[in-house]
């Protein structure tokens, strides 16, 4: 595979994987333009790995645990058009306030917690993967998942979320 | 849920994913700086080493007795203008010498490093001090002249009037003794190869073949005033040394390592934009000598006009030809 069939077909999956990384739109393209400004600069390392998705994944996750604003973070803004907020479409069925909620919790879990949580219910990846893609013990995997499960339901329990368990 | 509200959660937000065609042509558009930048670096890196390396004294008499100032290297970011044309710099090796008005400088050796447009091979053209030229509003005299009568200002005149009407050269830097000697330390060791066995009974190296050499050896080789072809012959041997901390320089990946290009443009001794030297436009032709090759060309006698051949090949980026034509000037490295 070349860089441009990878980036052709995998740059909007990956730019959606870095909002939820992330939590929003400006830090998710800060996050992805980094990540693949390297994997462009080291296509044939990145070529020879098993599963290359995977490898820029991890590459994002190692980014943006390890992320200090500042070091890694050098924007090349985008258009302006591309700069608009995106509003999340209207979910009648659901109080905005809950959605926001839930999406605010996230916001302030530690990066390794947060990152568990997307790749345990975003990608759906089972722990040992799980565990590979943050580089830690299966154990350990598990903790952040859980800790972060438990900080979500208190902190719905605090804002009177209750029926979210 | 818990488990199925974050599901809900995380579908909800993937609309707030960036664009992908701006963001993809930001990401092309920053790829192509650092790549020039990354490419920039090596190649300002390679002239300017190799350039200080083949500007260091022959003669160690005065070695340690520099006094100019240190100015570090200017920043290496990357000049797109520079990125299509030759560039001709400036390489003025100097040596302190003590005088009843006390130390001057003078120029030892000058070399115009050659970056070609595009090319893969970097040259070292060394001029040897006592090359005729006309000196701007002085007249008729010799590099040598020229450094002590207006530094390296006038000498780049000097120079610039031997590439033709109007020309002018990129950058010129200026190299103590210590600086070659701080440049070898950094670096450990480099390979150096003679052509013929060379001793004196005052250092206590012998050199024959191809040896590592730290910053003592390299100052020992130096050092040895006996050498087949007196002065031209040590000019030769500090040519070899220069190419081989040059290649080191490559080699050992300091040239692509800010932190550590930053430290050998930082080298004591080592005067750095003190005429204009743009690394700036320096940068941006790394790539041309990426792999460390260098040739170096000296002239075979010293003490006469050079070729006008020589200069139009610097002036019209045709060195290679020129170096084809004239295997003589090539100083063969291995």
């Amino acid at each position: 595979m070349t860089y441009e069939e990878f980036v052709n077909t995998r740059l909007g999956a990956l730019a959606r994987y870095a909002v939820m990384l992330t939590g929003d739109q400006h830090t998710a393209q800060d996050l992805v333009q980094e990540t693949m400004v390297r994997v462009q600069l080291n296509w044939r390392r990145v070529a020879r790995a098993e599963a290359p998705e995977r490898y820029v994944k991890r590459m994002m996750i190692n980014q943006y645990i390890d992320w200090r604003r500042g070091s890694w973070l050098r924007r090349v803004f985008l258009r302006p058009d591309a700069d608009e907020s995106i509003a999340a479409p209207v979910d009648h069925t659901e109080r905005a306030a809950d959605r926001d909620v839930i999406w605010h919790v996230l916001a302030t879990l530690p990066r390794q917690q947060r990152a568990a949580l997307v790749l345990r219910y975003y990608e759906d990846l089972p722990d040992a993967e799980i565990a590979d893609m943050l580089g830690c013990t299966v154990g350990t995997a598990r903790g952040y998942i859980s800790k972060a499960l438990t900080r979500l339901r208190e902190s719905a329990d605090r804002l009177s979320l209750g029926g979210i368990r | 849920m818990i488990e199925d509200e974050l599901r809900r959660a995380f579908a909800r937000h993937e609309v707030h994913a960036p664009a992908p065609a701006p963001l993809r042509r930001a990401i092309d558009m920053l790829a192509g700086r650092r790549r020039r930048r990354r490419r920039a670096i090596r190649v300002a890196g390679v002239a300017v080493v190799a350039a200080l390396a083949v500007a260091a004294p022959p003669v160690l008499r005065q070695a340690g007795l520099g006094t100019e100032p240190v100015v570090p290297g200017a920043s290496a970011s990357p000049s797109a203008s520079a990125s299509a044309r030759a560039l001709n710099l400036l390489l003025i090796n100097t040596s302190t010498y003590s005088t009843d008005a006390g130390p001057k400088q003078k120029a030892n050796l000058v070399t115009v490093v050659h970056v070609p447009a595009g090319g893969t091979t970097g040259y070292l053209v060394t001029l040897y001090p006592d090359t005729p030229v006309d000196i701007p509003g002085k007249g008729r005299g010799t590099l040598a002249t020229a450094y002590a009568q207006g530094g390296a200002v006038l000498t780049e005149q000097a120079v610039a009037g031997l590439l033709g009407p109007g020309a002018k050269l990129d950058g010129v830097a200026e190299v103590a003794p210590r600086a070659l000697y701080g440049m070898v330390e950094q670096l450990g060791t480099v390979r150096v190869c003679v052509p013929e066995p060379l001793s004196a009974d005052y250092v206590p190296t012998k050199f024959e073949g191809c040896q590592d050499l730290g910053r003592g050896q390299a100052v020992h080789l130096l050092t040895i005033q006996e050498v087949p072809g007196g002065e031209d012959g040590r000019r030769r041997i500090l040519q070899r040394l220069q190419a081989a901390v040059a290649t080191q320089a490559y080699r050992s990946g300091a040239l692509a390592d800010p932190v550590r290009l930053g430290r050998l443009l930082a080298t004591d001794g080592l005067k750095v934009g003190a005429a204009g030297f743009g690394l700036d436009e320096a940068t941006t032709r790394a790539a041309g000598v990426g792999g460390g090759r260098l040739v170096i060309l000296c002239p075979p006698t010293s003490g006469e006009p050079l070729p006008s051949e020589l200069f139009t090949a610097l002036r019209q980026d045709t060195l290679e030809a020129f170096a084809g034509l004239r295997p003589d000037w090539v100083l063969p490295q291995e």
